[in-house]
């Protein structure tokens, strides 16, 4: 995947809303000290911020493809045959992403009228991170799809 | 008979190529078209799922892990070690567990561990005359200490499944991880006096000073979480803040190697890192619904209790389970999808839940350099350029120090749960 582009536009906006979030927990902090009056909305903006940021950078991964997979038993096949089985996974993928697209929208609809706890703005702006996400990863399966690099991976390694 | 269905669906999915979380999300999916129940609840739960404040620690040590790499601080902490205890009959071999020691503070990763500090290590290892498979064990080997002793990804993920305090659980991997650090020091010294490896010239005490004043801002990071948490100032999560806004700092007063450039992309790359986790986080969140509808902990733990009749017994079946899947399937993925199902079968037997946490991350942590899919061994392999199948023979005496550990923490909680109940 060299020949990538290093940044996208979901991987940008989800590393500001990382530094966000970290700004709104350090603001949490400071909060409880006699400096300044601490916010009451932190501890939700900043699992707001979390989640979005989450969601959204499933683009930036799709578009890296890498997501963690042990897909050592799909490796021992022949290469188109991989390639086939990787295209039409990709296939299933981009049917129930489409799928829960549709249902982040309802979800968004459904809690339009929730408000949240502290925050000023409805439950849907939170549920609102599965839906807008779905866009862009659907929008990377596709892309994925058409260029035949359904497959191809690093594998994101964590603990 | 439908959990064993949707389990083996799920298996065979991943095992053919698809994306761990990504099989939870499709074989949930198949559930809940096939029950006509929850589909349209499905993004409900995912962000549900991922809508918890102590999670938010994870993408936070890993960022906080990756400016104190990219900062070079690594660097530091291997020559320091290497001043200490260089001069060892296997000298080399000791450094490397005792730099993973001081990493560990820092990094609650494992796996960055291996390939952070792994590169450095076994290049000076293999330059000063080691042969590469003692080099790739030890490297691997110490790795393990990483996530036991604060902070601990795998600890927050598993405080936030079994709901059990995130600091207790960060004090209770002290003992262990300084147990496996010992014990496998014990091994390091016994190997290489059998081989004759060659030790350091022994360095004045005006070098170690200079070199302990060099890595002590970075060796101060786990008495800021620590003494953060337990104090009781910050949560673990905001802790995790703090130490990212620490390792900044004291790379602009001390170190002086980050660049904007080097921290936009350690947080780029942590977004990218989380959201792999937050994916598998949310293919769980999908898949409990299915373990609490067809009562999966009740069957589980009548299974259980036909076997043990005790919590020992209990714990060893665990351990034999999580050791022999841990050959087969990612560490990460027996921490959130098995572990939520036995947490509450182990409090059933009386067992204290920082106890059990303790142990199944000590055997997790076993797991990822166990062969054939040890992550560990991918990694080290990777980085020192060992050939696999070489390493994954080399790592099999390797695993009795931190499995001998491992068995004292079962037979005696007291190694777990002391310094947490001095705190409480």
């Amino acid at each position: 995947m060299q020949d990538q582009p290093k940044y996208s536009v979901e991987g940008v906006i989800a590393t500001i809303l990382f530094l966000t979030l970290i700004v709104i927990v350090m603001l949490q902090i400071l909060g409880r000290t006699p400096l300044i009056q601490g916010p009451v909305w932190t501890e939700e903006a900043a699992r707001w911020s979390w989640v979005w940021m989450a969601f959204i950078a499933i683009g930036e991964v799709e578009r890296q493809n890498k997501h963690l997979r042990m897909a050592f038993l799909a490796e021992m096949l022949p290469g188109r045959l991989r390639k086939i089985l990787f295209t039409g996974i990709d296939l299933v993928y981009l049917g129930i992403m489409g799928h829960l697209c549709w249902i982040g929208y309802t979800q968004v609809e459904r809690t339009w009228s929730h408000s949240s706890v502290t925050l000023p703005v409805p439950n849907a702006a939170l549920y609102a991170s599965a839906f807008v996400a779905s866009f862009f990863i659907l929008y990377r399966i596709i892309r994925r799809i058409a260029a035949g690099r359904s497959g191809e991976t690093d594998g994101t390694q964590v603990l | 008979m439908t959990l064993l269905i949707v389990g083996g669906l799920w298996l065979f999915l991943v095992l053919g190529g698809v994306p761990i979380g990504i099989a939870m999300i499709f074989v949930s999916m198949g559930y809940f078209y096939y029950m006509d129940r929850g589909v349209m609840f499905a993004t409900q739960r995912m962000v549900d799922g991922l809508n918890s404040f102590p999670l938010l620690a994870v993408p936070l040590f890993i960022f906080a892990a990756a400016i104190l790499n990219s900062a070079g601080i690594t660097n530091h902490l291997f020559a320091f070690a290497r001043s200490l205890v260089g001069h060892v009959r296997g000298g080399l071999g000791h450094v490397n567990v005792l730099a993973s020691l001081f990493f560990s503070g820092m990094s609650g990763s494992a796996l960055a561990d291996a390939g952070g500090l792994g590169k450095m290590e076994i290049a000076a290892m293999r330059e000063a005359g080691y042969d590469d498979e003692f080099s790739g064990a030890i490297t691997a080997a110490s790795s393990l200490i990483g996530p036991l002793v604060p902070p601990s990804i795998t600890m927050v993920l598993y405080g936030v499944i079994a709901n059990v305090s995130i600091g207790q659980l960060f004090l209770g991997g002290v003992v262990p991880g300084v147990l496996c650090a010992v014990a496998l020091m014990i091994m390091v010294y016994i190997v290489a006096g059998r081989r004759n490896y060659p030790r350091d010239p022994r360095r004045s005490w005006g070098e170690v000073n200079t070199l302990f004043w060099k890595s002590l801002p970075a060796l101060l990071t786990p008495m800021v979480i620590i003494g953060g948490i337990f104090s009781g100032y910050f949560s673990p999560t905001e802790a995790a803040a703090v130490t990212v806004i620490y390792a900044i700092l004291i790379d602009l007063v001390f170190y002086r190697e980050l660049t904007f450039r080097r921290l936009w992309d350690a947080a780029y790359e942590t977004t990218v890192t989380s959201a792999s986790i937050a994916t598998i986080v949310a293919g769980v969140s999908l898949f409990s619904f299915i373990f609490a509808r067809e009562q999966a902990p009740q069957q589980i733990a009548q299974m259980f209790l036909a076997i043990a009749d005790g919590p020992l017994m209990f714990l060893i079946a665990v351990n034999l389970m999580i050791f022999i899947l841990g050959c087969f399937i990612e560490a990460l993925v027996i921490l959130l999808v098995i572990v939520p199902i036995l947490v509450p079968v182990a409090m059933g037997f009386g067992i204290d839940p920082v106890h059990f946490g303790i142990i199944v991350v000590l055997n997790l942590m076993i797991s990822i350099m166990t062969p054939p899919m040890g992550m560990a061994l991918f990694v080290v392999s990777q980085v020192g350029n060992i050939p696999y199948q070489k390493l994954a023979r080399a790592i099999i005496p390797w695993l009795i120090p931190p499995i001998i550990v491992l068995i004292l923490v079962c037979t005696f909680p007291i190694l777990a749960t002391g310094l947490p109940s001095l705190m409480r």
